[in-house]
């Protein structure tokens, strides 16, 4: 530790030497103001550059002297400016749309792959996800996301699963807040409306220390800024569901804002369909807003926020008589809802031209509902009887935390990111309420009326407190050698309100380091390596089959502590033809430890137990595994081709006995191609194909008899026991479906209008969801649920 | 165009209103086995049962194997060939997803009774199958019960409250078992005079409060109890290498208990395997077949190396109630 200072301060020390000048500024869209992300500003007489930061914050120190510094960002104009270097100097990168570019596709602007430092990071920009044929019609970010090479997914899931890590060790962040449902109708959908989102950039190894918290990845999306120039507006009808988003000035060049709806409508055409009696819920909306409001320009403030919920419900009515004085009045109320609020405001300020600072306060919020009532009225002739019964489950986790990042560039050689954060949380693990009334009318006096409201299966509330500090420096060594050197300290606590004197358990510290290098072997070659040891405080409960909004988020308590892991991964990466096309190949190994999962047999929609007594802990984890990246940036033609080679395994001591068996999501292979094409200003098309081999599954494989059992009266008999053989040790078939979709767009007047058609799965493969077992004939046999077959789908979009 | 997207529309919807499709899957089957099951206990004879598996999804059920060869060994010497007793067929229920038939099954047997802590080893060999299926289990050691109180007044006589304590082996980790088990044969008189014929025999509902005894009373929330059933299974990992205390109420309205003549508590002591057996046993039985709400399913433990079943042991001792 105390090398790796000495090392960092003589490297500091000897590239501060020369008295130097500051160029910054903020790297914005001439059009809207929106700030740009990661736009590469460089000098061309020193060889030296840096990116804007997330907020388009750019910062470059260089000698005193005369300078002609190039902006550059794909698919705008680059800028190039002569900089007499005497004295600081502010200078706002307002980039215009590129004339040559824009008849193109434009696919993404960031640093190339072989120029980053980081390993294992790919983003996706917005306007790319929209132009891949989706479900439905139904633009989807995540959807996207699991197109990725070293992303597998589960049909109808919005779940994803990194380099054989489990869903929740994805850290999902919208503007910074962590989202922990982000499924629609049980995964169908994600939660995030692309209209909304500016860009969606996902990490899945060699993690910058600013991560901390989660194993497997990191997945930023953010929002939108709002328009500074101009009210924009931007509608769209589909099949399942409309969207709305406006964004505009409040103040010209100050003050912005984004408003961005959805909702789905599939209770509104079913509603005239169903019985006077019965009343129709299903449905789900999400809600964005934004504000933000530039002070000066060393201070701009944002104020996000979302809301989104899933509500199925369903109320019955019935009314009997039997005209002799019985008449009975029965309402029957089912519901299961569930959703996210989250908000955020952030703070950014300048101490200087050097140090950019960004404030955050979060609130995150998922819970789930799921109830059932009966009220019932008899009608006797002694009065009324009155029975009143209510059944309730719920479940959630709640966040409240705050954050300080600091971005300090003292010279092209070190771009030093340095903060803190510290964040609580609120677990409710489970409760089922039940609530019975039942009363009779005063003149029976053979019943006595009942009155019971109680808590059962409670599984108390569980707070913790999570913070970190971090520091990481991206250094340049040369020209070639860069890398990125860090170090996360994490401190984690929970309280466990389960006795009268709360108890703070032990305070658990980690550390850890991270490390990410990139040596350049020529201007189109290089080579990158990263380690990263990484800790998740939280645990996500998943029954095994499939997920449910009901899987329970929990903490890192003395019976499931902690999650830990480390991972190493090494790539070559080169851009062909002049950087149109950029190639990586990628390997990596994943060691993880402390995994929980449920017990064998458990199943949380049917057991009574409480987590505690549930689960599994104490599991281990690896998975390597070999991906293959090549993306078509530039062109009419773009996309990209994504391919997996990859193992995953767990132990758990109980399970399968105490041998390696394959995770569920256990892949050997695993294919993405995605293409889209722009014929001219009227017409584009888009092609998806997907390959995976199939999930890992329990099955039986042969049957025979236990041992002998006596019951009663001498009675003997036996049971018919299935045998698994090991766990997961059979195999779906394979996955694959072919999505196409096609946009027409037409340029009127006042506003731009596109027709978008697709097909989702087109020559209707029968891709396995799940596999059960039935009898045909009397002989038993095994059985596939497939979810989609062929949807067409249409939607009109409008712009204006 | 339009005509178009219309046509789009409403095959949209056709097909939204059912995604589902279900289609035959071919799933691989392991082919069949020999299967070896045996209880091995200190006050019986050894016996076991031989049979086959089939495939998952064979047009055939497990059978009964009656011209096995089957060798016990104990502690490493064979003590003789187990044959099959052809003239005892037990009627036996076979109970199952989907299955429910009773055929004879026969018993291989050698007269010789297990001795507490010898290893008892069988091996069998069958002419349909080119591996020798081979299981071996440890008999646990006695167990000395003391201090034995029963309170028949207990709750006013309805129930009989069974106080006992033993010593638990703190060199190993013990699992234990208790049921009560009830014998009786009554005859009742129905209201039209004729009398009925009653024959018990099986297990009675005890309660207790032991925190060892896994939480079984969730809905009963008027009972005092946190586990109600008739049989229970645990270890000794709260009370490792010391001195135990159990009570048990035994319910004495119920006709099971008044009636019978012979009422008693098995209390046994358990081999790793034999805890392993009946546990993930009663999970498989509990959690079903393959469901996608099911949660994963729950294999069943076996120790037959080339085969399948299990060679289990205890060591049972009784304690009379009545």
């Amino acid at each position: 530790m105390r090398a790796f200072f000495v090392i960092f301060l003589f490297l500091f020390h000897i590239s501060t030497l020369a008295q130097k000048y500051t160029i910054s500024g903020y790297a914005s869209d001439f059009e809207t103001g929106e700030s740009i992300i990661g736009a590469n500003i460089f000098s061309n007489d020193y060889s030296a550059g840096v990116s804007s930061n997330k907020y388009g914050f750019y910062s470059i120190t260089l000698d005193e002297g005369v300078h002609v510094i190039s902006f550059k960002f794909i698919g705008y104009e680059t800028i190039t400016k002569e900089f007499n270097l005497n004295k600081d100097i502010e200078f706002n990168a307002e980039f215009k749309l590129s004339n040559i570019v824009t008849d193109e596709v434009t696919v993404t602007g960031k640093a190339n792959v072989v120029q980053r430092t980081e390993t294992s990071v790919i983003e996706i920009p917005i306007q790319q996800i929209k132009s891949i044929p989706a479900l439905m019609g139904e633009v989807d970010v995540l959807k996207a996301v699991q197109l990725l090479p070293g992303v597998q997914s589960s049909e109808g899931t919005s779940g994803f699963y990194v380099r054989g890590g489990s869903p929740d060790q994805n850290l999902i962040l919208m503007d910074g807040v962590p989202v922990y449902n982000v499924s629609h109708i049980g995964g169908l959908f994600s939660v995030f409306n692309a209209d909304a989102i500016k860009n969606v950039r996902l990490t899945k190894g060699g993690f910058p220390a600013r991560y901390g918290g989660r194993l497997s990845s990191v997945l930023e999306i953010d929002m939108k800024d709002g328009n500074m120039k101009e009210y924009k507006a931007d509608a769209t009808v589909g099949l399942i569901s409309s969207k709305l988003m406006i964004e505009g000035p409040i103040i010209k060049d100050k003050t912005s804002f984004i408003v961005a709806g959805r909702r789905t409508y599939i209770d509104l055409f079913v509603r005239p369909f169903m019985p006077n009696n019965t009343d129709l819920t299903l449905h789900f909306y999400d809600l964005n807003a934004k504000v933000n409001h530039r002070f000066s320009r060393k201070d701009r403030l944002f104020i996000s926020a979302y809301a989104g919920d899933d509500i199925f419900a369903v109320d019955f009515t019935e009314n009997f008589s039997n005209g002799s004085g019985f008449n009975e009045d029965t309402r029957l109320i089912a519901g299961l809802g569930y959703g996210n609020i989250t908000s955020t405001i952030r703070w950014n300020h300048l101490f200087g031209d050097k140090l950019f600072s960004n404030t955050t306060l979060i609130y995150s919020k998922y819970q789930f509902n799921t109830g059932f009532g009966v009220e019932s009225t008899l009608g006797t002739t002694l009065g009324n009887e009155n029975y009143d019964i209510d059944f309730g489950y719920k479940s959630g986790i709640e966040d409240i935390g705050g954050r300080i990042d600091f971005d300090y560039t003292p010279n092209p050689n070190h771009d030093i990111k340095f903060g803190v954060s510290f964040t609580n949380h609120n677990f409710t693990p489970g409760q089922n309420d039940l609530s019975i009334n039942v009363s009779y009318p005063p003149a029976d006096t053979s019943n006595i009326n009942i009155s019971v409201d109680t808590t059962l299966f409670f599984s108390p509330q569980v707070k913790a407190n999570e913070a970190f500090f971090y520091f990481e420096d991206n250094i340049k060594f040369t020209n070639r050698l860069k890398a990125n050197i860090g170090v996360h300290f994490g401190i984690y606590n929970s309280l466990n309100f389960r006795s009268v004197v709360n108890q703070f358990s032990d305070t658990d510290i980690s550390f850890e380091p991270r490390l990410s290098v990139r040596y350049l072997l020529s201007d189109t070659w290089s080579a990158k390596a990263s380690y990263a040891k990484m800790r998740q405080n939280i645990h996500l409960l998943s029954n095994s089959s499939v997920g449910f909004p009901s899987d329970l988020w929990l903490p890192a308590v003395d019976a499931a502590p902690s999650q830990n892991s480390e991972q190493i991964a090494a790539s070559i990466n080169t851009e062909l033809l002049n950087g149109e096309i950029e190639v990586s190949l990628e390997g990596y190994y994943k060691t993880m430890n402390n995994l929980i999962t449920y017990e064998a047999g458990y199943s949380n929609l049917q057991s009574t137990e409480s987590w505690e007594n549930s689960i599994e802990i104490g599991g281990e984890g690896e998975s390597y595994g070999l991906e293959l990246f090549i993306q078509k940036q530039k062109g009419k033609t773009t996309g990209w081709i994504g391919y997996t080679l990859s193992w995953s395994n767990r132990k758990f001591d109980n399970i399968n006995q105490g041998n390696w068996y394959p995770y569920k999501y256990d892949r050997r292979n695993d294919l993405s191609i995605v293409l889209n094409h722009k014929f001219n200003d009227k017409w584009d098309l888009g092609l998806t194909w997907v390959y995976g081999t199939g999930n890992a599954i329990t099955f039986p494989r042969s049957t025979y008899f236990s041992t002998l059992q006596s019951g009663r009266n001498d009675n003997f008999y036996v049971w018919n026991i299935e045998s698994y053989g090991d766990r997961n040790s059979v195999r779906l078939p394979s996955y694959h479906r072919l999505d196409f979709g096609v946009n027409r767009h037409s340029q009127k007047k006042n506003y731009k209008g596109t027709w978008s058609f697709g097909a989702y799965n087109l020559y209707n493969r029968k891709n396995p969801f799940f596999a059960y077992l039935a009898y045909q004939n009397t002989r038993r046999v095994a059985k596939q649920v497939s979810l989609f077959p062929i949807i067409p789908s249409v939607s009109y979009r409008i712009q204006f | 165009m339009n005509n178009f997207i219309k046509i789009t529309f409403i095959l949209s919807l056709i097909v939204s209103c059912d995604l589902e499709t279900v289609i035959d899957l071919e799933i691989p089957q392991d082919p069949p086995m020999i299967v070896l099951n045996g209880v091995l206990d200190t006050d019986t004879t050894i016996s076991v049962i031989i049979s086959n598996s089939v495939g998952a999804f064979s047009n055939t059920n497990p059978a009964f194997l009656p011209n096995a060869e089957a060798f016990l060994f104990e502690n490493n010497s064979l003590v003789g060939q187990i044959s099959p007793d052809t003239d005892t067929a037990y009627q036996v229920n076979v109970y199952g997803d989907g299955l429910q038939i009773t055929y004879p099954m026969y018993v291989y047997k050698i007269n010789h009774n297990p001795t507490k802590n010898f290893t008892y080893r069988i091996e069998v060999n069958h002419p349909a199958f080119n591996e020798t299926a081979v299981a071996e289990t440890k008999i646990p050691d006695d167990i000395n019960i003391f201090n034995i109180d029963i309170d028949t007044t207990f709750d006013g006589g309805d129930r009989t409250r069974l106080n006992f304590s033993f010593n638990d082996d703190g060199t190993a980790r013990n699992y234990y078992r208790i049921r009560v088990f009830a014998q009786c044969s009554k005859s009742f008189e129905d209201e039209y005079g004729y009398f009925d014929e009653y024959y018990w025999d099986g297990d009675v509902d005890f309660s207790s409060n032991d925190p060892s005894f896994p939480q079984t009373n969730f809905f009963e929330l008027d009972e005092p109890y946190s586990f109600i059933g008739d049989e229970v299974i645990f270890s000794d990992a709260l009370f490792d290498g010391q001195e135990k205390n159990i009570i048990l109420d035994i319910e004495t309205y119920e006709y099971k208990f008044s009636y019978c003549d012979t009422v008693n508590i098995e209390f046994s002591t358990f081999s790793e395997d034999t805890y392993s057996y009946y546990t993930s046993l009663e999970s498989h039985l509990e959690s079903g077949e393959v469901d996608i709400f099911g949660g994963e399913v729950v294999s069943v433990y076996t120790n037959v190396q080339n085969g399948l079943g299990a060679l289990i042991s205890r060591n049972t001792q009784i304690i009379p109630l009545k």
